[in-house]
């Protein structure tokens, strides 16, 4: 069997190319910073309340807490960049 | 209601926990070695010659098999939120505790979210195979370029956050 009896016929399909370059990385960099600002607005605050809520503990909100996942949200954040800028290759010299 | 099944469920809660063991690994990685292995190098080719149509074929194969391949996942997925609160009856579990708190989390803020989205992408609307046989011609390259987007911006969560569950489920650290 070749490639072509295999693989799907594209039809009236027009591959796009995925945007490369300063544009990409703008994108990148908005979704990196969506994840940082998730994971402090939105999930470290819900594990606190949930904690405060059932046994009334308020130590996530403590300094160790807030310091806790300041840097767990920055580490993601970046490595999130990261890993997105080297997979979306919008680095690559098209041929 | 509550404590009447879990005194119901508690002699039986090794054997569920049996059951969401062998779902969560069905789940955890089921599609990482399609991803990174098949999917990720394919679309890597195309992108650097994405006037080519034997690649763009060969992509578009590949996305095809993919949304197939996320079957076993999201077979897994509905029985983990199934065997999951069984458990949770079973063994008295509850946000008293901190990494049970945390879990919770990750599952409805993170995992959740993910999945339907993933649902939606593989399976329902924005399955490839079935815009293509219904001749979107646009909507399947939307598809396409809307799913990898989601799997590249995806992966560097479930690859941190996943292993993390896991770290609190099995070593209780708060």
């Amino acid at each position: 069997m070749t490639n072509n009896e295999m693989t799907p016929p594209l039809g009236d399909i027009k591959p796009r190319p995925f945007p490369l370059g300063e544009s990409a990385q703008k994108t990148i960099d908005k979704i990196a910073l969506a994840i940082v600002l998730y994971i402090l607005l939105i999930l470290y605050p819900s594990y606190g309340l949930l904690r405060w809520f059932w046994s009334g503990d308020l130590s996530p909100f403590d300094l160790k807490g807030v310091i806790t996942a300041l840097a767990t949200a920055l580490f993601l954040g970046f490595y999130s960049r990261r890993a997105i800028t080297s997979r979306l290759q919008i680095n690559t010299e098209r041929e | 209601m509550t404590e009447f099944l879990a005194s119901a469920l508690a002699p039986y809660y090794m054997q569920i926990k049996f059951l969401h063991l062998v779902f969560a690994a069905m789940w955890l990685f089921s599609t990482s070695v399609a991803f990174r292995f098949f999917l990720f190098p394919i679309f890597l080719e195309w992108q650097k010659d994405p006037e080519s149509i034997d690649k763009a074929r060969l992509r578009n194969w590949a996305m095809e098999r993919f949304d197939d391949g996320a079957i076993l996942e999201h077979v897994a997925f509905p029985l983990l939120l199934i065997t999951g609160p069984l458990m949770m009856l079973a063994g008295g579990w509850s946000a008293e505790q901190g990494w049970f708190a945390m879990k919770m989390v990750m599952v409805v803020l993170v995992f959740l979210p993910i999945e339907i989205l993933d649902y939606y992408l593989a399976h329902f609307t924005l399955n490839k195979e079935r815009l293509r046989l219904a001749g979107d011609a646009e909507g399947y390259e939307n598809a396409v370029h809307f799913h990898w987007w989601f799997l590249v911006v995806s992966s560097p969560i479930v690859m941190t956050t996943i292993p993390y569950t896991i770290y609190l489920v099995v070593v209780k650290p708060f």
